[in-house]
């Protein structure tokens, strides 16, 4: 009777030690596949819209030949920098020499 | 450097998001399974100190996962919320009333939380009307989720929400049919011995 009250107190241990783990790792794993996914499927908040305009603005005022290194500086402008006047490429040109 | 400064801010927002999501998983369980412990829920397989135990952990769990969730959301540069707005409801100057509701679904958990810690200095019947609190903590945890959250419009938010309201709804029925009370007969107080029944003098007469 005291053994079998033991190894029932030992199983339900092991099972709660199981439960805590799997819940854990479970919570983890979801809390970072939601991060991927939202990653994936929604833009980031902030620098999506400026780095929408930057690159609107660089592809009708730089050269074509420099796009591709224009635009991954592009997307690192400030949001004050964005702005459709024509300052802006002056403002691009600094952007580009400072990295 | 910029792009180290803008992917950090994003990744603080993802991980709101993660945890905001996986916050409100785990209350549900968590309340779920307080909801069916109440009813002194046992199963052949599963000793009802596991069920205590995991209603314990999952709810650590929780909190803690809540924690992240604050913190990174503070954090977080894009909108500048008050730290005070985070324990003190409708005090936030971006989404006031869901905000609101995350502060205080965040401080009756706290309520919850710390009276269960202290529940052998409180005494029983302090502790068990704190824990009421948690069946308010729950459902405006899941309001401002679905206000507050960025993901509330789409599909799979909402499936999520209708699955945690479901489960909560199917606890709380399983608990007002009392389906357990004839299994549990330890459930019932103890009733003292009827007294004989003794005829009134003047029937007698």
């Amino acid at each position: 009777m005291h053994r079998h009250s033991r190894s029932a107190r030992d199983r339900g241990l092991r099972m709660i030690a199981n439960t805590n783990r799997w819940m854990a790792g479970t919570a983890l794993a979801a809390t970072g596949a939601i991060a991927i996914y939202t990653a994936d499927h929604y833009h980031a908040h902030t620098t999506s819209s400026a780095a929408a305009t930057t690159t609107a603005v660089q592809s009708s005022s730089s050269s074509p030949s420099t796009s591709t290194s224009s635009n991954s500086s592009s997307a690192l402008q400030a949001p004050s920098s964005t702005p459709s006047s024509s300052s802006s490429s002056s403002s691009g040109s600094v952007t580009s020499g400072g990295s | 450097m910029a792009v180290a400064a803008a992917s950090s801010t994003n990744v603080l927002w993802f991980i709101t998001r993660g945890t905001g999501v996986v916050s409100l998983v785990l209350l549900t369980i968590v309340m779920a399974l307080g909801v069916a412990n109440v009813r002194r829920l046992r199963t052949a397989s599963i000793p009802r100190f596991v069920l205590d135990a995991v209603h314990r952990n999952a709810a650590l769990l929780a909190v803690s996962f809540v924690a992240v969730h604050v913190i990174t959301t503070l954090l977080d540069p894009y909108v500048s919320i008050n730290p005070l707005a985070a324990v003190v409801p409708f005090a936030s100057a971006y989404k006031p009333l869901w905000i609101g509701l995350g502060a205080v679904s965040l401080d009756l958990l706290f309520a919850v939380m710390i009276t269960s810690l202290l529940r052998r200095r409180l005494g029983h019947r302090v502790w068990r009307a704190t824990h009421w609190l948690a069946y308010g903590s729950w459902p405006v945890a899941l309001f401002h989720s679905l206000g507050a959250g960025t993901d509330a419009s789409s599909r799979w938010m909402l499936a999520l929400a209708a699955g945690c309201t479901l489960t909560v709804l199917g606890a709380v029925a399983v608990r007002m049919s009392g389906t357990y009370e004839a299994d549990e007969p330890a459930l019932s107080t103890p009733q003292p011995p009827r007294a004989p029944r003794v005829s009134p003098s003047w029937s007698s007469r």
